[in-house]
C-alpha cells in the first residue's frame, strides 16, 4: 500500500472496527482496538460498565498503574463492541482532580465537632469516633437507632457484607439500597405478580419481537445501546413497530410508528383500557389464562406513602394496604369494562388513533411484543400497580417467557438486580428474594450464616426515604452512606433530607471517591476505590452476573467498600452489640469480634490467596489474608442454589462474559417459566409461575388514582425529572470528564415553547423553578431533544448546581415505597429581565 | 499539543426512508465523511477531529439530525502529527 498515508490506514481500522460492531460485511478482524497510538504494551481487561443497568462489556487497556483507554467488547453479548458516548468515557472518570484520597472529619479544636470545617485523619482516627457514635447510639437505642443506605452500585460482595454486617451483626434491619428510588415497584411489582424477582426474559427478546411498546421510558438516552438493538430490529424487519409513550416527546420519539403523549398519571386508565380491549375484541389466550392464571382485586385508595399525619395521607381508605382478593376472570372483565376508549382517550388525551393501534398489538395473536419500562413506571405513586397491569396484558394473550414475548423491566443501576435485588439489601429482605418478616426465611438465613437463632431481627427496617425522616425526628442518629449520592438524589432536599443530616443529635458518615452533596453534607467522609480499583460483581437487569478483577490501584488511602465495612466489624464485639439473653442462650458466641461472626467465620475465610490471580492485584484480599470476594460469593450463592436463583462457581465468572442466572448444569436461563427453556418448569405444565405455590401468576384489578399533587392556579404546571445521556444519575462521575462535562455543562428547564411565551421569557432565559417546598434557578430551553406539552416542564437532576430535588415531593408508592419524582406540581417565574 | 489529530468512528442508525437526506446532514460537520452504508439502514460515519471534545459535539448534534435514532462511538485513536 505504497500511496496509502497512515491517515488513510487509521481510518480503514475505525471503519472495519465500526463495521464489524454493525455486522457489515468488510474483511478485516480489527477486534484488538487500540485508542491511542503512543501507548504501547497496554494491557487488555474486561469489565461491565459502571454507568447503567443494562450492563455492557468493556475492554479497559491499562498502563503504568492507570486506565488509559476503553472500548465496547466486541465478544459481549450485550453490547457486541458498542458503547455510547458515557461508556466510551468511562476511563476517565477516576481521574476527576478532586478525588478523595484520605479521611476527612469535621473538627474543632482538634476534635470532632458537628460545626467543624472537614481536616484529614488517619483511618484508624476515622473508624475510632465511628465506632465510639455507633457503640453510644446503639446502648441508648438499640439497632433501631442506627441506619446504612447502600447502592445498587455496590459490587455483589459489598452489598452482601454490609447486608451482613447490618442485619446480622449489628441486628438491624435500617438499611436500605438507593435502587428504592429506583427498582422497589419493580420488584414488588414481580412479586405480587409472579411471587420470584426479575425479568422472565431477556435481551434476546430483541430480535424476535414483532413490537416494542415503551411506557413512558427514554430508552435512546437511558439504554442507547438497547435502543440499537430495537432500532436494528425495526429497521431490518419492516413489518416491526414501535410504540412509544411518555408524558413529553423525547428522542425516543424518533423511531416511534405510534407516538402517543399522555396526560401524567393516566397510563393506569390506558393499561385498563387495552385489557378492556382485549377482552372485548376476544383476544383472551383462553387455555394460557385457564391453566397459568389467577385472578385477584387490589385494596384501594391507599394513599401516597407521606408522613402519617399529612392530610392526604389521613384521608386515604386503605393507607399502605397491598391486601387482595381472588375474584373470577368476569369479575375482572366487568372491572375493567368502564376503562372504555372514549375514557382512556378523555383522560389521557392519546388520540383513539393510537390508543386502539397500541391496543392491538397485544391483541393480535400473530404480534410478539415486548413491553419496556424503567422510571415513569417505578418512580410512580401506584408504580407497583403499574407493573402488576402491564404484566396483566401479557398474561391475558399469553405473550410471556417466549422469545420475542416479554414484559420487560429495565434497570436504571448497575447492579441493582445483582446486588441491592438479588442479595437483599433493602429493609425488609434477605437473599434470594427470602423477607425478614418471615420466620422460616430468617432461619435459613441464620443457618447459612452460622448465627444464632433469633440472630436476625424480625422487623422491617426504615426504607430510604423512611431514613431521612428517621434522622430529622432523631429517631437514626448513627447513619452510613455508601456509592450514592442520596442528599442530590432524595426528594425533597431542604424539608427532609438536609435537616435530618444536620440535626446535632446525628452522626453521619458518607463512602465516596467524590466530595458530593452528600459527602459536603456529612461528619466524615472515607474515601472509597471505585470500579476497576477492586475485584468486583455486578448483575445486570437480563439476570447476567459479570465479574471484573482490580486492574489499577486506588488513589492515596482509598479502599473499597468492601474494605471499610469489613474493617469497621473489627471494633465490636457481641457482648457490646447483641442482647445478653441471646448471649447467655450461645455462650459459644461470646466475647466474639463482629470480624470473626461474620466474615473470619469458617466458611468466607476457607479460600486462601492461592486462589486469587496471578496477573491481577487484590487489596482486600491482601490485607485480610483470604480470598474474601470469594468466600463471600460462594456463602451467598448457598442461598439461591437449588432455588430457581443458581450462580455458577465463583471462578467461571471470571472466564465468561457474564451468565443469566439460573445457571443450572453450567447452563444459563433466557426464558423463565416456560419448559424446554426453564429448568426449574415441571415436566408436561409448559408454563409454571413457580414463584407462587400454585405455579399461576395473578392478574390484578386495579383502578385509576390521581396523583397526590397536581397542578392548580398558583402552581400550574407538572414536573418532571430525569437523566440526560450524557450524564449518570447525580453527575459525579460523568460531570467529572472534561468532555461530557462541555457537552452538557448544566440542567435546563425544557418546556413548550408557548407556555414560555405566555411568561414572557425564552431560550436561555433566567427562571426561578419553585414548588410548596423549595426553588431552584435555572434557564429555559424550548428547543433540543426533549419537548414538552403545554403544562410539563421538564427538569434533568444531575446538576449539583441545581438540586431539583428541592423542589420534589417526598410521595412514595405505599406498597414499594419508591418516590415519584416525575409528578409534582411547581411554577416558574422569570427572574430580572 | 495543536498539531494532535483524533481520528473516530461512529455507528449511526438511520430510518432507511432518509437515508440520502440523513447522510447528507451528516456531511455539512467538520470533519465527517460517510463511509458506509447498508440498507437498513446503518451509517459509518468517520470523523477527523482536534479534540475528544468535539467528537461529542458531534455526537449530541448528530444524535439530533432529523431521522437518525441512534450513535454509538466505536472506535477513536488520537495521533501527533500526521
Amino acid at each position: 500500500m505504497p500511496n496509502l498515508s497512515r491517515r488513510d490506514v487509521i481510518k480503514a481500522q475505525a471503519v472495519a472496527a465500526a463495521a464489524a460492531a454493525a455486522g457489515l460485511p468488510i474483511p478485516a478482524a480489527a477486534q484488538n482496538l487500540v485508542t491511542d497510538a503512543q501507548l504501547t504494551d497496554l494491557k487488555w481487561s474486561k469489565a461491565p460498565c459502571r454507568f447503567c443497568g443494562t450492563g455492557c462489556s468493556i475492554m479497559v487497556a491499562t498502563k503504568a498503574g492507570r486506565v488509559v483507554a476503553s472500548h465496547g467488547d466486541a465478544k459481549s453479548e450485550v453490547n457486541r463492541g458498542l458503547n455510547c458516548v458515557k461508556g466510551y468515557f468511562l476511563s476517565k472518570i477516576m481521574y476527576g482532580s478532586d478525588r478523595l484520597t484520605q479521611p476527612l472529619l469535621r473538627k474543632k479544636d482538634g476534635v470532632f465537632h458537628k460545626d467543624g470545617a472537614f481536616e484529614p485523619v488517619s483511618w484508624d482516627e476515622a473508624f475510632d469516633i465511628m465506632a465510639e457514635k455507633w457503640k453510644a447510639t446503639l446502648k441508648e437505642k438499640g439497632p433501631k437507632g442506627i441506619g446504612m443506605f447502600g447502592s445498587g452500585q455496590w459490587t455483589v460482595w459489598e452489598g452482601y457484607a454490609a447486608s451482613k454486617l447490618m442485619k446480622a451483626g449489628f441486628r438491624s434491619n435500617n438499611i436500605d439500597p438507593n435502587a428504592r428510588h429506583c427498582m422497589a415497584s419493580a420488584v414488588v411489582g414481580f412479586m405480587r405478580t409472579f411471587g420470584i424477582d426479575e425479568p422472565m426474559g431477556c435481551y434476546d427478546d430483541f430480535e424476535n419481537a414483532d413490537a416494542f411498546v415503551l411506557w413512558g421510558s427514554n430508552m435512546a438516552e437511558m439504554h442507547p445501546i438497547l435502543w440499537t438493538r430495537i432500532a436494528d430490529r425495526r429497521f431490518g424487519h419492516p413489518h416491526v413497530q414501535v410504540a412509544v409513550l411518555s408524558t413529553f416527546t423525547h428522542r425516543s420519539f424518533d423511531l416511534a410508528d405510534i407516538p402517543a403523549i399522555f396526560e401524567p398519571q393516566t397510563d393506569l386508565a390506558i393499561l385498563n383500557y387495552i385489557a378492556n380491549y382485549i377482552i372485548e375484541n376476544d383476544a383472551v389466550n383462553k387455555d394460557f389464562v385457564a391453566k397459568h392464571v389467577n385472578f385477584k382485586k387490589g385494596a384501594q385508595d391507599i394513599g401516597y406513602g407521606l408522613r402519617p399525619e399529612n392530610p392526604l395521607q389521613q384521608a386515604a381508605a386503605n393507607p399502605d394496604s397491598g391486601k387482595s382478593d381472588p375474584i373470577t376472570f368476569e369479575e375482572f372483565a366487568e372491572f375493567v369494562k368502564p376503562y372504555t376508549l372514549d375514557k382512556a382517550h378523555e383522560m389521557s388525551g392519546v388520540s383513539k388513533d393510537a390508543l386502539e393501534k397500541i391496543a392491538k398489538l397485544y391483541a393480535d395473536p400473530d404480534t410478539k411484543v415486548m413491553s419496556l419500562w424503567t422510571m415513569g413506571v417505578n418512580q410512580h405513586t401506584r408504580g407497583v400497580w403499574v407493573n402488576n397491569m402491564i404484566y396483566n396484558l401479557h398474561l391475558l394473550t399469553g405473550k410471556i417467557s417466549t422469545p420475542g414475548n416479554s414484559p420487560f423491566s429495565l434497570t436504571g443501576q448497575p447492579s441493582a438486580c445483582g446486588t441491592a435485588r438479588e442479595v437483599g439489601t433493602f429493609s425488609h429482605r434477605l437473599p434470594a428474594d427470602m423477607v425478614v418478616n418471615n420466620p422460616e426465611h430468617r432461619k435459613k438465613a441464620e443457618k447459612i450464616w452460622k448465627l444464632p437463632e433469633g440472630g436476625v431481627p424480625d422487623w422491617v427496617g426504615s426504607h430510604a426515604v423512611k431514613q431521612n425522616r428517621d434522622l430529622k425526628d432523631g429517631n437514626i442518629n448513627c447513619y452510613w452512606v455508601q456509592v450514592n449520592n442520596n442528599m442530590q438524589a432524595a426528594p425533597n432536599m431542604m424539608e427532609e433530607g438536609l435537616p435530618g443530616y444536620r440535626n446535632p443529635d446525628n452522626f453521619i458518615v458518607v463512602s465516596d471517591a467524590y466530595p458530593t452533596v452528600t459527602a459536603e453534607a456529612a461528619d466524615l467522609i472515607l474515601p472509597a476505590a471505585m470500579w476497576v480499583e477492586k475485584e468486583g460483581a455486578y448483575g445486570n437487569a437480563e439476570r447476567r452476573t459479570q465479574f471484573w478483577h482490580q486492574l489499577v490501584d486506588a488513589p492515596g488511602e482509598s479502599k473499597s467498600d468492601l474494605w471499610q465495612l469489613v474493617e469497621f466489624s473489627k471494633r465490636f464485639t457481641t457482648d457490646e452489640v447483641w442482647p445478653a439473653e441471646l448471649l447467655d442462650a450461645n455462650p459459644d458466641y461470646k466475647g466474639k469480634t463482629l470480624y470473626e461472626v461474620l466474615y473470619a467465620n469458617g466458611k468466607v475465610d476457607s479460600y486462601p490467596l492461592d486462589q486469587t490471580s496471578d496477573d491481577y492485584a487484590n487489596h482486600e484480599a491482601q490485607d485480610f489474608g483470604f480470598y474474601i470476594q470469594k468466600g463471600l460469593f460462594e456463602e451467598y450463592a448457598e442461598f439461591g442454589r437449588g432455588k430457581a436463583h443458581d450462580l455458577a462457581p465463583f471462578d467461571t465468572y471470571h472466564e465468561v462474559r457474564g451468565l443469566r442466572w439460573p445457571v443450572v448444569d453450567g447452563k444459563e436461563t433466557k426464558w423463565r417459566f416456560k419448559e424446554g427453556s426453564d429448568p426449574y418448569v415441571t415436566a408436561g405444565s409448559d408454563f409454571e409461575f413457580y414463584g407462587h405455590k400454585d405455579g399461576k401468576a395473578i392478574i390484578f384489578a386495579l383502578p385509576f388514582e390521581p396523583a397526590p399533587e397536581r397542578p392548580d392556579e398558583e402552581y400550574p404546571f407538572w414536573l418532571a425529572t430525569g437523566r440526560v445521556l450524557e450524564h449518570w444519575h447525580s453527575g459525579s462521575m460523568t460531570q467529572r470528564v472534561p468532555e461530557l462535562h462541555k457537552a452538557i455543562p448544566d440542567a435546563l428547564v425544557y418546556m413548550h415553547p408557548d407556555d414560555a411565551e405566555a411568561m414572557g421569557v425564552r431560550r436561555g432565559s433566567s427562571v426561578k423553578v419553585e414548588s410548596r417546598r423549595g426553588h431552584i434557578l435555572s434557564r429555559v430551553e424550548t428547543r433540543g431533544r426533549n419537548k414538552p406539552p403545554k403544562g410539563l416542564i421538564f427538569v434533568p437532576w444531575f446538576d449539583a448546581r441545581q438540586l431539583i430535588n428541592k423542589v420534589t415531593l417526598d410521595a412514595t408508592d405505599p406498597l414499594s415505597k419508591q418516590t415519584d419524582f416525575k409528578k409534582c406540581a411547581v411554577k416558574v417565574v422569570p427572574v430580572g429581565a | 499539543m495543536k498539531d494532535e489529530i483524533h481520528i473516530s468512528s461512529l455507528l449511526l442508525r438511520a430510518d432507511p426512508a432518509n437515508l440520502d437526506a440523513v447522510c447528507a446532514r451528516v456531511l455539512t460537520h467538520d470533519g465527517a465523511e460517510v463511509a458506509m452504508t447498508d440498507d437498513t439502514g446503518k451509517i459509518i460515519v468517520t470523523l477527523e477531529t482536534d479534540s475528544e471534545a468535539v467528537i461529542v459535539e458531534h455526537m449530541n448534534s448528530l444524535s439530533l439530525l432529523d431521522g437518525v435514532v441512534s450513535v454509538a462511538l466505536v472506535y477513536h485513536q488520537k495521533e501527533q502529527g500526521l
